[in-house]
């Protein structure tokens, strides 16, 4: 018999605090033994304890080193113990499960499906949270953007930006500039278009980012008429050269032009702002206008100088912008600053998106523990007889709590093991909902997969499900019942606890799940009001495609003019083509705005000038749009360059005119102020921007009267796939310049605009994860059915035989059923209430708290419920009083 | 004894043993039984003795718990493990075999020329 089992067989405890008493003990035990020895022998009681004490030797050494000697004794047993205590607790826990591969098998699914959607959001989470900045110090960088008078905001102006630089030197180390376009590669004999960005000189320097072949940009590289230089991305250094370390000073043509590489970036570089740019240039202002400081299109980025903060930044150029708007008022009054962390701008449109979708894996883990721990509370039920003996015959509650708390920690391990493998399709599921636009602004997203600190997340993870599914149901199991300890049953008080923390999980998991139904019903509501929207044109059977010409034998606007006339030509004869057009920029894709003045009105003050999307139009773009003309005539060929320059204005902006008529006035463009434009005809509001989002004027102009060079087809037609085709083949007749990208059709580009796929995206996530916590949930009860049916065959045995029908005995299983749906359901609508708060920035047209909605969940839910307990229940009505009586025996 | 000091410790280890071979026995009562059984002739000091079986008890030799004494009063009782009864019995063969070694050298006659 080893030490160990000797001591637990007599419940001696033993622990390394107790060792000096112990000691103490012993030898005074010792002593006394002697003394009375000596006295039986005739000593005097004094003489024998001082003969005694002679005869031991020096007590004092001795008890220190027998103290500290039984104390290392004591600490190395205790600990062996603890070894072999979990080693015995792991071995019995495998074999338990082992043996029960139905509760295995269940459990490994429900714990391993919510601990991988765990797992899945956390590397989206930290992906978005701790990679979007691939820089050192980069909580320092700042955006600098403009406010307007009317309480929005738009990039900054140029001289507006070298004013900065001059004045607000104590507040940064740096300011430099990025702006976002697409270049046309020549390769072989087309073009290919690729993502890139300009970018002032000290931008790589202020980011801290060191090349990883050749240099940046150095000053003066960036100011016009400097020479045509590119930095190439990593990604597109090995895919185009085959990662040649010969690189530099290599040439490639660019948008018609000859540039020179002086430098690759380091793997793993992105800045988000500028999208997923394969190339680098210098900044180019290009012609005068740009550098007008009404022209906004700056955009900055800072690095705040040490003791400088946000609130002193701002403070700083508010004071800049104040001067400016003195000095400058035409342009610059009722103007402010605004200053974010960059960080923010990167994520800011994810954080709500991030945000509701933690808080529904939250829930679903919870629903998923409380689930695991009926499957442990019945099982630990199961095991009543097993758990009296054992307790009866010495072992401490504690001891067979820690075994039982074993059993859910093993299980928790494997959820996390096969978390791991569901995390893996988890994230690929998250990404596979954004498409290319989404992603080119969240590069940080690209190619994202678990890795260490997911392992890590599941780890934690694996502890805490163990511990949350198995210690409530071990401790309500591990009781030894004192008057029936191998009977147990429903009787005992084992039963009852058992049966209340059972009802409690399902009336917890039933709450929680209407929160979830009730939040993923709110954002399907705000999708489907969002895409009912009167967008103001036809989205169905329009296909889109953009036209870019590049290249400086495209420089001269009526080249640009007749190639885009020709162009929609040749397309309108292309078989199942209906109608032509062109515009700009496509509604849903945003752009800048002009102020204007109305001639013969009083002219505005500075800060409140009316303005309006610009868009220039070519072919017949409403009609392909199918948008409405109100009044007056869309654009002729004849309105060209030698006539009257024309104009057709969106119904909202002829409010504007006194008198209601806004045909045959003029307008004229404070950007612009040479020319006056008439008003010839008025159509339907258009959205130019987010379906969510403001409703500014549009004014369209004809392409014909000031040219564009890079225009987006509009094509009414039947079959996208052989339009776009044809469409591919006339461009290629057309010369070397042009290109076409950005195919799709106008349904798409609304289903994938941001204001749709920022609702769309979390709904297929929050959807999937409410239809299995409703598929956890509805198992849950139907598992508290079956056992409260299993459990009380007796009582309906005796009933039956009392003769009560089999309907009366379902409706008696019901009765308690029912009572745990509605409990559930009434805190479910509760908790539903505060939770949808949360939801608010992704709602649309509805409200958190909106009754209709909360009710038909409630609705669904109870009529799922009802049916998952009928089900069970209706055994209750076959029991055969005979047989269970006779069980009984 | 007026040994070497291992030797006292070894010697002191495999008496223990021996005490303990037919039954548990407290601290007290070994030191009784080696009084006894030897007539007085070897003395162990107390403290020693305590000190030995602390030590057999850390090599796990010996096991103890706490009993009642034959006065009803609260005792550490030892007994031998399983490794402790194999130990007693190689130790001693082995003491058998040297105290006969040293028994013929001391009884030896003088040798031949």
């Amino acid at each position: 018999m080893t030490p160990g089992s000797f001591r637990r067989l007599f419940r001696i405890p033993s622990r390394p605090s107790h060792a000096a008493a112990e000691v103490d003990e012993e030898l005074r035990f010792h002593l006394e033994s002697r003394t009375a020895d000596l006295v039986r022998q005739g000593s005097t009681e004094a003489d024998a304890r001082a003969r005694a004490l002679q005869e031991f030797g020096d007590l004092p050494s001795t008890t220190r080193a027998l103290r500290s000697s039984r104390r290392r004794l004591m600490t190395r047993r205790a600990r062996a113990d603890w070894r072999g205590d979990l080693l015995l607790d792991t071995r019995i826990a495998w074999r338990g499960l082992i043996h029960r591969p139905g509760l295995a098998l269940a459990l490994l699914l429900i714990l391993g499906l919510a601990s991988g959607a765990c797992g899945a959001i956390f590397t989206v989470v930290r992906a978005a949270f701790f990679q979007a900045m691939p820089y050192p110090d980069a909580a320092r960088l700042v955006h600098l953007r403009e406010s307007t008078a009317d309480g929005g905001s738009s990039e900054a102006s140029w001289p507006d930006f070298l004013d900065w630089r001059a004045q607000a030197a104590e507040s940064f180390t740096a300011l430099e500039v990025w702006d976002e376009t697409n270049l046309f590669v020549s390769e072989g004999s087309g073009l290919a278009m690729n993502r890139g960005a300009r970018v002032s000189a000290g931008f790589f320097d202020l980011l801290r980012i060191r090349l990883a072949m050749g240099r940046g940009f150095l000053p003066g590289e960036d100011r016009p008429g400097g020479t045509d230089l590119v930095i190439l991305s990593d990604t597109y250094w090995r895919q185009h050269f085959g990662a040649d370390p010969a690189i530099l000073d290599r040439g490639l043509t660019i948008n018609g032009r000859p540039h020179r590489v002086v430098g690759v970036l380091p793997p793993g570089f992105h800045f988000a702002p500028a999208g997923d740019a394969a190339l680098w240039l210098p900044l180019d202002r290009g012609a005068e206008p740009r550098s007008e400081r009404f022209n906004h299109w700056v955009n900055v980025v800072g690095r705040l100088a040490d003791g400088a903060t946000l609130t002193s930044a701002r403070a700083g150029l508010g004071l800049v912008m104040q001067r400016l708007a003195a000095a400058w008022p035409e342009t610059n009054r009722g103007r402010g600053i605004i200053v974010v962390p960059l960080g923010e701008v990167i994520t800011g449109d994810l954080r709500p998106v991030l945000f509701a979708l933690s808080l529904t894996v939250v829930l679903v883990l919870v629903i998923a523990c409380a689930n695991a721990a009926g499957l442990f509370l019945s099982r630990t039920l199961g095991r009543g007889r097993e758990l009296a003996v054992r307790l009866a015959i010495g072992a401490t509650r504690g001891r067979v709590v820690r075994q039982l708390v074993t059993e859910s920690l093993l299980a928790g391990v494997g959820g996390a093991l096969a978390g791991l493998l569901v995390a893996r399709g988890g994230v690929a599921y998250l990404l596979g909902g954004l498409n290319e636009g989404a992603l080119d602004h969240l590069p940080f997203f690209r190619g994202l997969s678990p890795d260490g600190y997911t392992l890590a997340f599941l780890a934690l993870l694996a502890i805490v499900t163990g511990l949350a599914s198995g210690l409530a149901p071990a401790l309500v199991g591990a009781r030894s019942d004192a008057t029936h300890p191998v009977a147990g049953g429903a009787r005992s008080t084992t039963g009852r606890r058992g049966r209340r923390l059972r009802d409690g999980l399902v009336v917890g998991q039933l709450a929680l799940t209407v929160s979830l139904l009730a939040g993923a019903a709110l954002v399907a509501r705000s999708l489907i009001h969002l895409l009912a929207e009167d967008l103001g044109f036809q989205a169905s059977q329009v296909v889109t495609g953009r036209v870019a010409l590049s290249g400086p034998e495209w420089d001269d606007g009526a080249r640009q003019q007749r190639f885009f006339e020709a162009l929609l030509d040749r397309v309108r004869v292309i078989p199942g083509v209906s109608t032509a057009g062109a515009v700009s920029q496509l509604p849903l894709n945003g752009g800048g705005t002009n102020t204007f003045r109305i001639e013969g009105e009083p002219e505005p003050d500075a800060a409140s000038r009316p303005e309006a999307t610009m868009r220039a139009v070519a072919g017949d773009y409403f009609q392909a749009m199918g948008i409405a003309l109100v009044s007056g005539r869309g654009f002729t060929p004849r309105d060209d360059t030698t006539s009257q320059g024309v104009l057709v204005i969106s119904r909202s902006l002829a409010r504007l005119f006194p008198g209601g008529d806004p045909l045959g006035r003029r307008l004229r463009f404070y950007a612009f102020p040479d020319t006056t434009w008439e008003v010839v005809g008025v159509v339907g509001d258009v959205r130019p921007g987010r379906i969510d989002g403001a409703l500014p004027p549009v004014i369209y102009y004809t392409h014909l009267q000031a040219a564009e060079n890079r225009m987006t087809l509009a094509v009414r037609a039947r079959d996208a796939g052989p339009l776009l085709s044809a469409v591919r083949r006339e461009l290629g007749t057309m010369g070397p310049g042009p290109a076409l990208y950005a195919e799709s059709t106008m349904e798409d580009v609304v289903d994938e605009s941001p204001a749709v796929v920022a609702r769309r995206y979390p709904l297929r996530v929050i959807g999937a994860l409410a239809a299995v916590a409703l598929l956890l949930t509805v198992a849950g009860i139907y598992g508290v059915v079956a056992n409260g049916v299993a459990e009380r065959r007796r009582e309906l045995g005796i009933r039956s035989a009392l003769g009560a029908s089999g309907g009366q005995l379902v409706a008696l299983i019901l009765r308690r059923g029912a009572l745990l749906i509605i409990a559930g359901l009434v805190a479910g609508s509760g908790l539903a209430l505060v939770l949808s708060r949360t939801l608010t920035a992704l709602l649309y047209g509805i409200s958190p708290n909106d009754p209709v909605t909360l009710l038909a969940v409630v609705a669904v839910l109870a009529g799922t419920a009802f049916l998952a307990s009928w089900w069970p229940a209706r055994r209750a009505g076959r029991v055969n009083p005979v047989e269970v009586l006779n069980q009984d025996g | 004894m007026a040994d070497s000091p291992d030797l006292i410790q070894g010697t002191l280890d495999v008496l223990i043993l021996k005490a303990l071979a037919w039954g548990p026995r407290h601290g007290y009562g070994i030191a009784r039984w080696l009084r006894e059984t030897t007539d007085d002739t070897i003395l162990v000091e107390d403290r020693a003795l305590y000190l030995a079986l602390h030590r057999l008890e850390e090599r796990d030799l010996i096991e103890a718990e706490w009993g009642l004494s034959e006065n009803n009063r609260r005792a550490r009782f030892y007994r031998l493990t399983r490794a402790g009864r194999r130990e007693l019995t190689q130790r001693e063969a082995a003491w058998t075999t040297y105290a006969g070694a040293v028994f013929k050298v001391l009884r030896a006659r003088k040798a031949e020329p």
